[in-house]
């Protein structure tokens, strides 16, 4: 449940800041929204000594929805459109209608009003801090400022240059998880064959 | 008692008594009640605590706007500008401290909670690995972290249950901090305040509150954005305010409308100081009742105390406007008057209302002391001696135009009880403002609970809170419920998930701990049972009542409740008390008329119909006023019935034996009675309107009822010479109407009804006419009497007996000759003008005195009829010359022969001796005209034979021995038709 709130507000927010982003920033966001990529993701979980590492392949239909797989090491594939959200592995498929999450409506109005044009739609649910470097290196970190996120996540920080290449996420247990991105295609919507989903 | 002595005892009594209310209170300090529950008494412990103390302390606010920002916005400014303090903590939000301390709660009893999908699992070993794989899945690639640390959760048990529990409030969703619901494209963010017990109990402070929650609200309205509230303390605070509003205009209006009501009646504003202290006296006798009898008071009861200011002043009126030497009277009246109400009390006493018994206990015991004060401590009416000029009204009869209208009125009033209905809806006993209605059912409707069949669990009988979370657990109430054993399961379902995790630890730990790299993953300890004591806000918030569980619920659970646990509709229980109560108290109503009769016939005997029938008449009219109005007649109208009952008993008391002198102090005493009841019409509560309505239109009627029964001057003065107790000029009316609607048949009917039971209930009639038949015959005669004196439509036949006297009588008639009729009293003569071929006009001598209404209601109508009465009290010298031209006019005249008045001449006849009156025979030899002697004797139904007999005229000796002869056969023959009952 949790994971698809804040999954969405997540995805809405980065949409959203593209509108006001400078031009580089604004493209890599935009073009995240309908590509698709490999990814992986490097966890350290408080209390533990090692890392987890998980690959998979992250499919975005702008408007549709995302197809989050894990390949590695296990195989799961999460579907979320606009309307509900589908967990398929080895024990089957469940699926959760979003209507059913307390926060999803909330977040579904406002990242509808910052997809129609509202940027101020998301004032006071994230602060945001924009850094750039060099080779036209850029950096967002979001940070909830809604109590409920900030006790499951510190921090977003989205990191790329013409494509966003990194995002990581940390915890408020101290616990932080990389996610690096290979572009594998625009616009291919490769796991999205199955019109179905 | 002295003058001065009494002037000391006016000083003393009023300062012993505030003396008295001083020590009560220091002793036994009141509360003031307000709430609805306290309005209801014992009926409301039907109802569980926990539900009455649900809201007591709660106030939901609502902010309303189409716009989400600008209902979040004017929520956040809201919360921030609310009244805080020590006694009011306000809950805005739902995200903050609450979530935190929420979420440390369970992680500090975190042993033996599970999702209900996870207990499943948990069961099977395949289920346990299961866990323990998606667990790990979740740790490597979930985007999100858990809620809790692996330490604390490393299978994600507690994770999934806080995820999966229900919304704590139904209809209502956690949303940018608030709980929020959109209907019909409106946005609708609650706050709710909480108030301390000790605020609650403060009427002032409440009122206090409220203002100051108003100028919260107003400093951040904005166009477009609703801010409203309810709760039991709104509902309180209003009503609060409202109670004193009205407490402080009707006892300026009462006061004003006494005073001025004194100084036009007196003349005079010196006895002013004397009706101030029986208000003063009666308040304070009053209020010690209050102060000893009750421990606490509601706050309508001293809305309906304002009515005594009305009532006490009656005996202060009556006492003060007395006519000189009726002192015995008056006071007499009084005390009669101070019992009838004060029986009409004893109903309010017994009531189940707590509002009706203090309001009795202040009334009756404001009674006495106003007619202590009147009789020991007021100068006596010598020394008074009001001015004699007053009051004109007094010596006015009621006029006939006004009786009429009246009439006509109170039957038209009537009309309406065919559609009088009764009924026990719960707004007789309160109707909230319209603001607060219409928030009230805002809030239901967001809430799910606007379902007529939505009602509320209550789980209690232990202070085990385990044992009370088992039997709530049991019911199997529907997913949607929000119960808080789905919050806190119970320590049995918590120690069997405890064991079946032990078992997943047992398997699992080992390999979690080394595929996550993981040190420690320490097994949760074991469940400890929930203890009051250390139960989340979120418990105490929306289950939790006085150790009570409370869940709003629809529909009710399914199976049988255990012992403990109930279903409450609380509106559904009110309405089912009420109408019991409305259905004991019709019967009550009824035996307290038939027990007052009782006193009343015992007092006073067959008066009792008089006395009675104003109470009737005004009962139907206020139940004819609300069928007419719509408006149902309710458990209140019928309380109200039984003061209505009494108060009109004492009208028809004081009028009816006070006549004429009585009628000024009894109309005072009506202006002051709906100046103190009548205005309640005008109060916000429907408890004490209803007494308003009942009485504002109740007393009226009894007064004019009671006019018209027995006040007119004869009735008083001329009472002892009445021959005619029992008839009443709307007893004659009725009559009349059923003659002209029904005919004469059916007015036969009725007479002979009227004397039946006028023979049963009266032992003196039994006496005078030891037969029945005789005073059922004699009625009927009178119906005949009343229907030919006033010219009816329909008259009874009369013919001759066909004796040559009665031809030549018929031929003198019609020739025009003018003839003398001696009558007598046996048959009834007035029938005669029905006689066929008879044109001729009859002038009759009649006694006025001793049969004043039914001659004051033929004279209503002898202009249609053929017989002019004359009263025979009028007789002289003028007479003669009268009685001269109408005989050569061709008229008849009337004159009954054995009337003993005047001179009186005694014949005896078969040994029986005959007063008769010489100057009849006299005056009819004196005029030379031919002299008969006629008696209509009734020969069947609506039919009578009219025995004729030609009297000599040589001298008054014989025509009088003549006239008691052909007397005596008649008697001989029809002794039940011989209707003299005087001698």
């Amino acid at each position: 449940m949790k994971n698809a709130a804040f999954f969405l507000a997540l995805v809405a927010a980065s949409c959203a800041w593209s509108l006001v982003m400078p031009s580089s920033c604004e493209s890599a966001l935009r073009r995240a929204l309908d590509a698709d990529a490999s990814w992986v993701m490097e966890r350290r979980i408080a209390g533990s000594d090692r890392t987890l590492v998980s690959t998979g392949v992250v499919s975005c239909a702008a408007m549709r929805g995302v197809i989050w797989d894990v390949r590695h090491p296990f195989p799961e594939t999460i579907s979320m459109t606009t309307n509900s959200m589908s967990f398929a592995d080895e024990d089957g498929v469940r699926v959760k209608q979003l209507s059913e999450l307390p926060h999803y409506a909330d977040i579904r109005r406002e990242a509808d009003a910052f997809l129609s044009g509202d940027p101020r739609a998301f004032d006071g649910a994230v602060d945001v801090e924009t850094r750039f470097g060099a080779d036209g290196e850029w950096a967002l970190t979001f940070k909830p400022s809604v109590r409920q996120i900030k006790r499951l996540l510190e921090s977003v920080e989205v990191c790329g240059t013409d494509v966003v290449s990194r995002v990581v996420l940390r915890t408020a247990d101290g616990g932080v998880s990389t996610i690096r991105f290979v572009e594998l295609g625009r616009g291919t919507h490769s796991l999205w064959k199955d019109d179905c989903r | 008692m002295s003058g001065r002595v009494r002037i000391v005892a006016a000083l003393v009594a009023p300062a012993a008594l505030a003396v008295l209310c001083a020590a009560l209170w220091l002793l036994c300090p009141v509360s003031v009640k307000t709430s609805l529950f306290d309005l209801v008494g014992d009926a409301a412990e039907q109802i569980p605590t926990a539900v009455r103390e649900q809201s007591a302390n709660v106030v939901p606010v609502v902010i309303s706007s189409q716009d989400l920002d600008q209902t979040v916005r004017v929520a956040t400014a809201l919360s921030l500008v609310l009244p805080t303090n020590d006694c009011i903590a306000v809950r805005t939000r739902v995200d903050g401290e609450f979530l935190e301390s929420t979420l440390d709660f369970y992680v500090t009893n975190r042993a033996g909670l599970a999702s209900a999908a996870a207990e499943g699992l948990l069961s099977t070993e395949q289920g346990r690995a299961k866990i323990a794989r998606l667990a790990v899945k979740r740790a490597y690639s979930s985007l999100v972290p858990s809620l809790f640390t692996q330490e604390v959760d490393p299978f994600g048990l507690l994770d999934e249950f806080v995820t999966s529990m229900p919304h704590t409030y139904s209809g209502w969703a956690p949303r940018r901090g608030f709980l929020m619901a959109e209907r019909d494209g409106v946005c609708h963010a609650l706050l709710v305040m909480v108030l301390k017990r000790q605020l609650v109990g403060d009427v002032d402070a409440l009122i206090d509150f409220k203002a100051r929650f108003d100028k919260a609200c107003a400093s951040v309205a904005e166009p477009g954005a609703e801010i409203v509230a309810c709760g039991v303390p709104m509902h309180t605070a209003t009503a609060a305010s409202r109670c004193k509003a009205e407490i402080g205009w009707l006892t300026l209006f009462s006061a004003l409308f006494i005073a001025a009501l004194s100084i036009v009646a007196f003349r005079s504003a010196k006895w002013l100081c004397w009706i101030a202290l029986s208000l003063v006296l009666s308040a304070l006798a009053g209020s010690a009742a209050l102060l000893s009898l009750f421990g606490s008071v509601h706050i309508m009861t001293l809305v309906f105390g304002t009515t005594l200011l009305g009532l006490v002043i009656d005996y202060a009126f009556h006492w003060l406007l007395q006519a000189p030497g009726r002192r015995r009277a008056v006071t007499k009246g009084l005390v009669i008057s101070f019992l009838t109400t004060e029986v009409s009390l004893v109903p309010l006493a017994l009531s189940s209302l707590p509002v009706l018994r203090q309001s009795a206990a202040f009334l009756g015991f404001g009674l006495a002391a106003s007619l202590a004060a009147v009789l020991l401590l007021y100068p006596r009416p010598a020394e008074a001696e009001p001015p004699s000029a007053v009051g004109d009204i007094a010596r006015r009869r009621a006029s006939k135009t006004v009786g009429i209208v009246f009439l006509v009125t109170l039957l038209a009033v009537l009309a309406g009880l065919p559609f009088a209905r009764f009924g026990t809806d719960v707004s007789a006993l309160y109707v909230p403002s319209r603001d607060l209605m219409r928030t009230e059912r805002l809030l239901a409707e967001l809430s799910g609970g606007a379902d007529a069949d939505c009602g509320i669990v209550v789980t209690e009988g232990s202070d085990d809170l385990e044992e009370l979370l088992a039997k709530e657990d049991s019911l199997g109430l529907p997913d949607n419920v929000a119960r808080l054993s789905r919050f806190l399961p119970p320590i049995a379902e918590r120690r069997m998930v405890a064991d079946d995790v032990a078992k997943l630890y047992a398997e699992r730990s080992a390999a979690h701990a080394e595929l996550l790299g993981l040190k420690t993953m320490p097994l949760p300890p074991r469940p400890e049972p929930w203890s009051w004591e250390r139960l989340p806000p979120i418990a105490d918030r929306a289950f939790v009542y006085r150790r009570s569980l409370v869940v709003p619920s629809t529909p009710a659970p399914q199976c049988v409740l255990p012992e403990g646990v109930s279903f409450c509709r609380p509106k559904a229980l009110l309405e089912s008390v009420l109408s019991e109560w409305t259905h004991e108290t019709r019967i009550r109503l009824c035996v307290a008329l038939v027990l007052m009769a009782v006193i009343l016939a015992v007092v006073f005997g067959r008066l009792v119909f008089i006395l009675v029938l104003p109470s009737m008449l005004a009962l139907g009219a206020v139940f004819g006023v609300l069928g007419l109005m719509g408006e149902k007649v309710n458990l209140f109208h019928l309380l109200a019935g039984f003061l209505l009952t009494g108060m009109s008993v004492d009208y028809t008391v004081f009028l009816f034996f006070g006549g004429r002198a009585a009628l000024k102090g009894a109309a005072c005493s009506l202006l002051t009675s709906l100046a103190g009841f009548g205005a309640l019409v005008f109060v916000s509560f429907p408890v004490v309107r209803a007494f308003g309505v009942a009485l504002g239109v109740g007393l009226p009627v009894a007064f004019l009822s009671a006019i018209v029964l027995g006040t007119r001057d004869r009735v008083s003065e001329h009472d002892d010479r009445r021959t005619e107790h029992a008839a009443t000029p709307l007893g004659l009316s009725v009559l009349w109407f059923c003659y002209c609607l029904l005919g004469l048949r059916v007015l036969h009917f009725l007479a002979g009804a009227v004397g039946f039971f006028a023979w049963v209930c009266s032992r003196s009639l039994r006496h005078a006419s030891p037969r029945l038949a005789k005073t059922v015959g004699f009625t009927r005669s009178l119906a005949d009497k009343l229907v030919v004196m006033a010219g009816g439509r329909r008259l009874p036949r009369v013919e001759t007996d066909g004796s040559p006297d009665a031809k030549a009588f018929m031929d003198d008639v019609r020739e025009g000759k003018g003839v003398f009729v001696l009558s007598s009293h046996v048959g009834t003569i007035e029938v005669l003008a029905a006689l066929g071929e008879c044109r001729a006009t009859f002038h009759a001598w009649m006694e006025f005195e001793r049969t004043s209404v039914f001659n004051a209601f033929y004279l209503g109508h002898a202009r249609r009829g053929k017989v002019r009465i004359h009263p025979v009290s009028e007789f002289g010298p003028e007479t003669v010359f009268f009685a001269g031209d109408a005989l050569d006019a061709g008229d008849c005249l009337l004159m009954a022969g054995d009337r003993s008045f005047g001179r009186i001449r005694r014949e005896r006849v078969g040994g029986r001796e005959i007063e008769l009156a010489e100057g009849a025979f006299r005056f009819a030899r004196a005029l030379g005209h031919p002299v008969y002697f006629v008696a209509c004797i009734e020969s069947g139904s609506c039919r009578y034979e009219a025995v004729v007999r030609r009297l000599p005229s040589d001298d008054s000796r014989s025509m009088s021995a003549a006239y008691a002869h052909e007397l005596a056969a008649l008697v001989d023959r029809h002794p039940d038709q011989w209707f003299i009952w005087n001698g």
